[in-house]
């Protein structure tokens, strides 16, 4: 059974000022896809791989995008990663970080962690609100996805 | 003294004489077989045990004094002697004489012995002995001391009379002698005399004044041994005088002077002493000379005596003949015993009848007339007797004869020689008369005054030998002396004795020598006392070090320890077995296999041994010790001994158990830090993480719902509330710049530092080209030098490089025209780089926080930033082990330097 790729993009935030902000970000760039929201790195996996609260969502279909904040309490951003990634079904999703840490160590277990790109939240709202635009054209609109099996 | 001498002739009396004959020939060949061995030097005693000797004599001084004193004692004792009669007409006191030669046997050994022949033939040839008889008496001047030296045999080494034992030894030889002497003189005078006289008269009288000389010699002795003592003249006390030794043996057993058996590591010394070697054929030729020069001249004189005597003869008998003619002639006697009267009375009237005979007799050897009146007249008697003898029937005597015979009464023991002439007398008136006429003088008559003549010669004789060997002996002294002082010396060297110095000699060769050999000897010392300097430092470092020293003899399994090793060991000498097995005792039993292994190691051809253990002393410590030792083996290679030292190394083991503790603990400490330094780096890190996470996350809420309300409601509101919020915004990203800078801070030292070579002037240029693509409208000039590359870490000195240049374009922001430079300056081997600009510059007196976080030195509307970036440059340098500091005034321009590791 193939998954199939929803118009979905999962935004996996704690902050509520950041969601309510990037879903302003999302509105002002015009960006129209549905935006899933889950709070934190344990609900993020469970949507992913349709389990608890998500048990009954549809199955074959993952999101277009993961935007994953790093720290998170409980399962962190690295971790939901990592097994984004160990798992054959989501390995090829497509995940960005959008964090407001620069730390050099971050940025290099992510990228070891095959993670697509790594974007820093400024600010300056007008930055952030260009970033995500670009972020949008760029990922949704540009790249060519991946072959999910 | 009579009487006595009476009852021991009538012992010997009552002897056969045939007995008394095989005795005297036994005590001659006794005597001759001692006398043999008594001048072979060999010694029936050596070192106070019976056994077959040879004793060495040393030829010093006092050897040769002894000689010359002998000598002399003997003659005084023999001339005074022979004033003292004992028996009148038979014995004087030559006890006196016997006494002499015991004493000075006993008391000079050997020098005595041999000089008693010639001083008692030289002592009786003075008391008027002819020298016939000393000739025929010769093996007994030989003999006779040789049984004096039975005694030197048996007590000379000690004659002290204060002891019982010395006594008992004397008997014996009393005994000895009285068997042997005695009668042995009886045998060589049965050759003069007859036996009769010889054995039942000689004999007798000899033991009579030897008898007495035993009764006195003990008491003599006790009087001259202290004084021979106390002038140093006992032979058996002087050092070195004579030694002994066992015949087929080179050791010497005995010395005199020592008085202990005296063993010569050295071999028995061979060659003539150079005493000896001068003296010996000066004195040989001396004697000889002065012998027979004497006999000749004695002979001689008392040949020309005779001759006087024999022409006397002659003249006395024409004499007769003569008065006898005419006394016929006149006197018509026809009664023969008239006759006979008045020759008689003739012959008495001659001078010749006062000391001599004139007698007559007839052919057939009856007296006819005498001058003497003794009827039984022994001289006419032997005189006709040997006149037979020598012609046989008298009628066949034509011409005048002379001839010698002897008279030899027994007592009082006399002999007399008489000179005789027989001549045939004829009357001249018809031959009546056919007589013999005979005149007879005793030799002592008309060789008195040669003999007195004799016994002067002698005595000059005796002086000038007497003479030349003091002579002899002092200039042999002279020569001996130094070399007997430098054989002293040298032996006082051996013994370790440097004080000893050899005197100056007359003689020139000798002096040399002696100078040379003080100069050794000097040398010598002053080396020895290095060496000794040397050993006792030596010593004392062994002693400071407490090291001990053994030595293991493997062969024999002996080991031997010094003093140290004991103390070490905590062991006496006593309780230790002095072996292999010994050792291994005190030795801790878990170490016993490393010992062993270690001796093993050594053995099966290690290199030189050393080795730790640890040893249980008796005392109940352990101790630890080190031991090494230096192999010696054999030429198969085989280990033959060790020989090492030890030293006991507790305290260096404590004191390094105690550093181990010490420094244990230190890595504790270390370690126990370092886990709380990297604890609190990690707490810094998550610090770090937090702001930079959680503390913009907030900032830019505040930045975003500004901003919305801004885009939403800002139609409702007023132009000051829309300014507000605006300033909002901006102190909202001023505040997020400064969480950046703050990060970037705290990165800084977090992160390893890495050296690598890196270029200055082409990071410089880099920054150079950002910083002018970033202000297109200024007109900056910038000077770089070339080739400033240096060791550093890249990373860093880019961040460096960008504050210092970012700030030097800032400040020269308000410039018209910007000159900045980079270039480095070479001081004292010493490289500062610098960053120099034509700005604003700043006031000396504020930059004391120049490079303080968040210190600015100008207003944040004339020239922004946060503050953080000299700080960060700062921390950066000092990172590199470098210095930073700036020049500046206002208006003017600043200047940055800094270096990069000083500590090089």
């Amino acid at each position: 059974m193939s998954e199939k790729k929803s118009s979905v993009i999962l935004l996996v935030e704690d902050n509520a000022s950041d969601i309510d902000l990037t879903k302003r970000a999302f509105e002002k760039a015009n960006i129209l896809n549905p935006l899933v929201v889950v709070e934190n790195g344990e609900e993020a996996l469970e949507y992913l791989f349709c389990v608890g609260k998500f048990a009954d969502r549809a199955k074959d279909e993952l999101p277009s995008l993961v935007l994953l904040d790093l720290k998170m309490p409980g399962l962190g951003g690295l971790e939901v990663l990592k097994q984004i990634r160990a798992n054959p079904k989501t390995r090829r999703l497509l995940v960005v970080i959008l964090t407001s840490s620069k730390e050099d160590q971050d940025l290099a277990i992510s990228y070891d962690l095959g993670v697509n790109s790594y974007i820093r939240k400024p600010v300056d709202f007008h930055k952030f609100a260009e970033v995500i635009k670009q972020l949008g054209m760029y990922w949704l609109v540009l790249n060519e996805p991946p072959v999910l099996d | 003294m009579n009487d006595v001498l009476n009852w021991l002739g009538g012992i010997f009396n009552s002897i056969p004489l045939t007995l008394l004959e095989v005795w005297g020939r036994f005590g001659f060949l006794v005597g001759f077989s001692l006398m043999l061995a008594a001048f072979a030097r060999i010694t029936f005693r050596p070192a106070y045990q019976w056994g077959l000797g040879r004793e060495r004599q040393t030829w010093n001084t006092k050897a040769l004094l002894s000689i010359i004193i002998t000598f002399l004692l003997i003659e005084l004792t023999g001339y005074l002697g022979s004033f003292i009669v004992l028996v009148p007409g038979a014995q004087t006191f030559e006890s006196l004489k016997d006494l002499s030669v015991f004493i000075c046997i006993l008391l000079f050994g050997f020098p005595a012995l041999i000089i008693v022949p010639f001083a008692y033939g030289l002592s009786d040839l003075n008391e008027g002995v002819a020298p016939g008889f000393i000739l025929d008496w010769i093996w007994g001047y030989f003999i006779n001391p040789v049984c004096f030296w039975i005694a030197y045999q048996l007590i000379g080494k000690n004659p002290d009379f204060k002891k019982l034992k010395t006594w008992k030894w004397y008997f014996l030889f009393v005994v000895i002698f009285m068997f042997i002497e005695p009668v042995l003189w009886g045998y060589i005078c049965s050759n003069k005399f007859t036996s009769e006289i010889s054995y039942r008269t000689i004999t007798p009288a000899l033991f009579f004044t030897t008898g007495i000389t035993w009764i006195i010699a003990p008491f003599a002795m006790m009087i001259a041994l202290p004084f021979a003592r106390k002038m140093g003249f006992f032979w058996a006390e002087i050092p070195g005088h004579v030694k002994e030794h066992l015949i087929g043996q080179k050791v010497w057993i005995w010395e005199s002077g020592t008085d202990k058996n005296y063993k010569d590591l050295g071999e028995l010394k061979k060659g003539i002493p150079i005493r000896i070697f001068l003296v010996g054929p000066f004195i040989a030729l001396i004697i000889t000379l002065l012998g027979t020069t004497a006999y000749f001249t004695l002979s001689s004189s008392e040949l020309a005596a005779t001759k006087l005597a024999e022409r006397l003869h002659l003249e006395i008998t024409e004499n007769i003949n003569h008065q006898l003619d005419k006394f016929l002639e006149s006197k018509q006697v026809s009664k023969k015993e008239d006759v006979t009267l008045a020759i008689s009375d003739l012959l008495y009237k001659l001078p010749v009848a006062k000391n001599g005979r004139a007698f007559i007799i007839d052919k057939s050897g009856n007296l006819i007339a005498s001058s003497s009146d003794n009827d039984s007249d022994l001289v006419a008697k032997n005189a006709v007797k040997k006149l037979f003898e020598l012609n046989g029937k008298l009628d066949l005597l034509n011409n005048s004869t002379q001839f010698r015979f002897d008279v030899v009464t027994a007592k009082p023991l006399s002999r007399e020689t008489w000179l005789t002439q027989a001549t045939p007398y004829h009357d001249k008136n018809g031959g009546h008369y056919d007589w013999i006429l005979m005149t007879a003088m005793p030799e002592s008559y008309y060789l008195s005054g040669v003999r007195v003549g004799n016994s002067q010669s002698a005595m000059i004789f005796a002086i000038g030998l007497i003479l030349s060997l003091a002579a002899a002996a002092a200039l042999a002294a002279i020569v001996t002396k130094p070399i007997i002082k430098i054989v002293k010396v040298t032996q006082a060297l051996a013994r370790g004795d440097f004080s000893v110095h050899v005197p100056d000699s007359r003689l020139e060769e000798i002096n040399t020598l002696s100078h040379s050999f003080n100069n050794m000897s000097e040398q010598l010392q002053s080396s020895f006392a290095m060496i000794q300097e040397n050993e006792k430092r030596l010593q004392l470092a062994i002693e400071g070090a407490s090291l001990g020293i053994w030595d293991w003899d493997i062969v024999s399994n002996k080991l031997v320890w010094d003093e140290s090793m004991y103390l070490q060991y905590g062991l006496k000498k006593e309780n230790f077995g002095g072996a292999y097995e010994a050792w291994e005792r005190s030795i801790l039993p878990e170490d016993i296999p490393k010992a062993r292994s270690g001796v093993q190691t050594a053995m099966d051809g290690g290199k030189d041994y050393t080795s730790e253990f640890r040893i249980l002393r008796p005392d109940g410590l352990i101790r630890h010790l080190k031991a090494t030792a230096k192999l010696i083996r054999g030429e198969d290679g085989a280990l033959l001994r060790m020989v090492g030292i030890s030293f006991d190394i507790s305290e260096q083991k404590e004191a390094n158990a105690e550093l181990m503790k010490y420094k244990n603990q230190l890595e504790d400490i270390v370690a126990e830090r370092t886990a709380a330094l990297e604890f609190s780096n990690k707490e810094l890190e998550s610090f770090s993480y937090s702001v930079s996470h959680d503390l913009r996350a907030p900032l830019r809420g505040i930045d975003g719902w500004s901003l919305a309300l801004l885009e939403d409601y800002g139609h409702l509101l007023d132009e000051k509330a829309n300014s507000y919020l605006n300033r909002v915004r901006s102190e909202t990203q001023r505040m997020g710049e400064l969480i950046d800078d703050l990060l970037k801070l705290s990165q800084i030292s977090r992160s390893e530092m890495k050296w690598e070579k890196v270029d200055l002037t082409s990071i410089a240029n880099t920054v150079i080209k950002r910083l002018t693509e970033q202000n297109p409208n200024r007109k900056l000039l910038f000077k770089v030098q070339s080739d400033l590359v240096t060791t550093a870490n890249n990373h860093y000195m880019e961040i460096v490089l960008t504050n210092l240049l970012n700030n030097a374009a800032k400040f020269t922001s308000k410039v018209p025209e910007a000159i900045i430079e980079v270039g480095k300056l070479n001081t004292d081997n010493k490289v500062i780089y610098f960053v120099k600009d034509n700005g604003a510059g700043f006031n000396m007196n504020s930059a004391k926080n120049l490079f303080g976080a968040f210190q600015r030195m100008h207003k944040q509307s004339d020239f922004p930033g946060t503050g953080v970036g000299l700080a960060m440059v700062q921390r950066i340098i000092t990172l590199h082990h470098g210095k930073i500091w700036a020049e500046a005034e206002i208006n003017t321009g600043a200047t940055f330097y800094f270096t990069i590791n000083e500590n090089e």
